[in-house]
């Protein structure tokens, strides 16, 4: 009657592949195992190995299935330790449908279950099938216990590819470029040096022979095209990841699609969402624009990927997305801000690290001390940041948040996902009035904290419920 | 129904807890001196600075951990539990206030190591969906009273609901 299901057979040979490349050094080992035995016994060893690695993988995937039944999912998985689960259908968080490059092609689809179990590290469920399949089990999963489905009454909230654009240069990314760079040129540096011989220390010889004013261009020149580069980098990665945004709600469910090589969908109850973060990075804040993330169990818990609900959006159009979609998370109630004489607070442990440096430097090279000045005004401006930011609140539903310097994060909460709450002050603090606030959050990876510093005593045991 | 300290027995087992953690510290510290830096490094002064100041800071820091931390923590530590909260308050430096909603307590575990089994006393853990917080040094008899008197009200709080 209830039919069982399996991973796509694309799944096996993926697998194995992974496993063929994270044991790399036992076909390394092979080799040398060659020169040992002798070829013919090495082959037998390494064809006997090749078969049970193929049997396992078979095993694996012939004890890997789930069954769809009236109102619940039936997994059961393991070859020796075996494990059954059983998920009703109402206790499903969040689906997600993603394909990789290589699913594209074979027209397969990876979708992933989650309830809103924290103890269970990862995913429960995962399987890789047919994308005809995958689209038909979402509509199956979501429309028990509600009557929509996934028809875009609703104008969806999408993101031009100018907006990208600007994003890409906003946002952080522009050192993730950089950190690409690093990885390419780590990567040339293992396998180009044993085919080209390019000696850097000449070029430099060269740059200390020649006039100091012609050093200084030449290394403006490079920095400055690095920085070109990592901005190409950074726009064309952020341009692929997010390709064709779109974010729409249809009832109590949230819909999330988009990328172009590696294609996300995601889909999940509005109910279940425990939180939101308003979060701007340091240019983010000069030019007023925001990304959204949301806090939901088994959103944004994987590798790689953010818990995102709009990547860049302005203030207006931010206020109407918590207007049109989350309106539970609108918070009217009063915030709190430091007191204007807690403002020294936020900077003493920084100018004592600096005092620190500075010391070392003086021992080490007197000359760096000047340098330490750069150093200091940075953290004058990440403190002053910080101060300006912090701020907290409470209403009846719903807690406030906002904290960090140059990664302003605002975090509206329910006030049921809040586990505990804890005040903390020093002598210093508890004589002047203030205390810091920290929470703890439900959430998938366990124990997320929040702090805010420095604020004025009692204001928030009281609301906590 | 206010604040209530922790059981008196918690500073023996602190005591004898952390001074054979500090004496295991203590031991391999003497071993990597004299096995791996003394016979290589002894000429350089600098190094012969560091490491006394090392032993010296070491020394210091377990004789205060083990035996003067213990007294003032056990001062320090209060607990209450109300009809719909639990209220934590600890910290000798930093003092800390916790407070832990019934309606949040997933689960509670009852824990007795072996040198709390000489003096009696268990630690309570209350455990959330976020994260587990402890009671230290609690009688057993108590430990038990307190987890009865949780289960009745969280059943009453699920009856109002």
């Amino acid at each position: 009657m209830y039919k069982a299901e399996r991973n796509h057979i694309l799944k096996i040979f993926y697998d194995m592949a992974k496993l063929i490349k994270e044991f790399i050094g036992i076909v390394v080992a092979v080799g040398v195992l060659v020169s040992k035995i002798g070829l013919m016994k090495s082959i037998l060893i390494g064809s006997g190995l090749f078969a049970v690695v193929i049997l396992c993988e078979f095993l694996m995937w012939r004890k890997n299935f789930f069954i769809i039944r009236e109102s619940s999912i039936y997994h059961q998985e393991g070859i020796f330790n075996i494990k059954k689960v059983e998920i009703p259908f109402k206790r499903i968080n969040t689906i997600d449908v993603s394909q990789k490059f290589i699913e594209r092609v074979f027209k397969v689809a990876t979708i992933k279950i989650d309830t809103g179990d924290t103890s269970n590290k990862g995913s429960e469920l995962k399987f890789t099938l047919k994308r005809t399949r995958t689209d038909q089990l979402r509509d199956i999963l979501l429309k028990r216990g509600t009557i929509d489905n996934e028809s875009q009454e609703k104008k969806p909230y999408t993101v031009k590819p100018r907006e990208l654009i600007v994003y890409s240069l906003i946002s952080n990314s522009v050192l993730k470029g950089i950190g690409m760079l690093f990885v390419a040129q780590q990567f040339f540096d293992q396998y180009l040096k044993n085919f080209v011989s390019v000696n850097t220390s000449l070029y430099v010889d060269e740059l200390k022979g020649e006039d100091i004013y012609h050093a200084v261009y030449t290394i403006s020149f490079i920095v400055l095209g690095l920085i070109f580069i990592s901005m190409i980098l950074s726009i064309i990665y952020v341009f692929f990841k997010y390709y064709d945004f779109k974010m729409w709600s249809n009832g109590d469910k949230i819909y999330i699609k988009y990328g172009a090589v590696n294609r996300k969908s995601y889909s999940f109850d509005r109910e279940k969402i425990k939180g939101i973060h308003i979060k701007q990075t340091f240019l983010m804040q000069f030019f007023g624009f925001f990304t959204m993330e949301i806090e939901s169990i088994g959103y944004g818990d994987e590798k790689e990927e953010k818990a995102i609900l709009y990547p860049m959006c302005t203030n207006s159009l931010k206020d109407q997305i918590i207007e049109d979609v989350l309106c539970e998370f609108k918070y009217i109630g009063e915030i709190t801000k430091p007191n204007k004489n807690a403002g020294f607070r936020f900077f003493y442990k920084k100018i004592i690290f600096w005092a620190v440096t500075v010391l070392i430097c003086l021992f080490i090279k007197p000359e760096f001390a000047v340098f330490t000045l750069i150093l200091l005004l940075l953290l004058m401006i990440i403190g002053y940041l910080e101060f300006k930011n912090t701020a907290f609140g409470t209403d009846k539903n719903l807690i406030y948040m906002a904290y960090h310097g140059f990664n302003k994060t605002q975090s509206v909460l329910k006030m049921t996902a809040v586990q505990s709450l804890t005040v903390s002050h020093t002598y210093f603090q508890h004589r002047r009035g203030f205390c810091d606030y920290s929470i703890i959050l439900y959430s998938s990876n366990a124990g997320k904290i929040l702090k805010v510093k420095n604020l004025k005593n009692g204001i928030a045991e009281r609301a906590f419920k | 129904m206010g604040y209530e300290s922790i059981d008196r027995n918690a500073i023996k087992t602190w005591i004898i807890g952390r001074t054979i953690v500090s004496i295991i510290i203590f031991t391999i510290y003497i071993l990597i001196k004299y096995l791996l830096i003394v016979p290589r490094f002894n000429y350089i002064l600098m190094v012969n600075y560091l490491i006394n100041i090392l032993e010296f800071i070491i020394i210091l820091f377990s004789i205060m951990e083990s035996f003067v931390w213990p007294f003032l923590e056990y001062q320090q530590w209060k607990y209450g539990i109300f009809e719909d909260k639990i209220e934590l308050i600890r910290g000798i430096i930093v003092r800390k206030k916790t407070i832990i909603p019934i309606s949040r307590i997933q689960n509670l575990k009852i824990e007795q190591g072996p040198i709390q089994r000489i003096y009696k006393i268990t630690s309570v853990n209350i455990i959330t969906a976020g994260g587990c917080h402890e009671i230290p040094a609690i009688p057993v008899e108590e430990a038990e009273a307190i987890s009865e008197r949780l289960k009745r009200i969280i059943e009453m709080g699920e009856r109002n609901v």
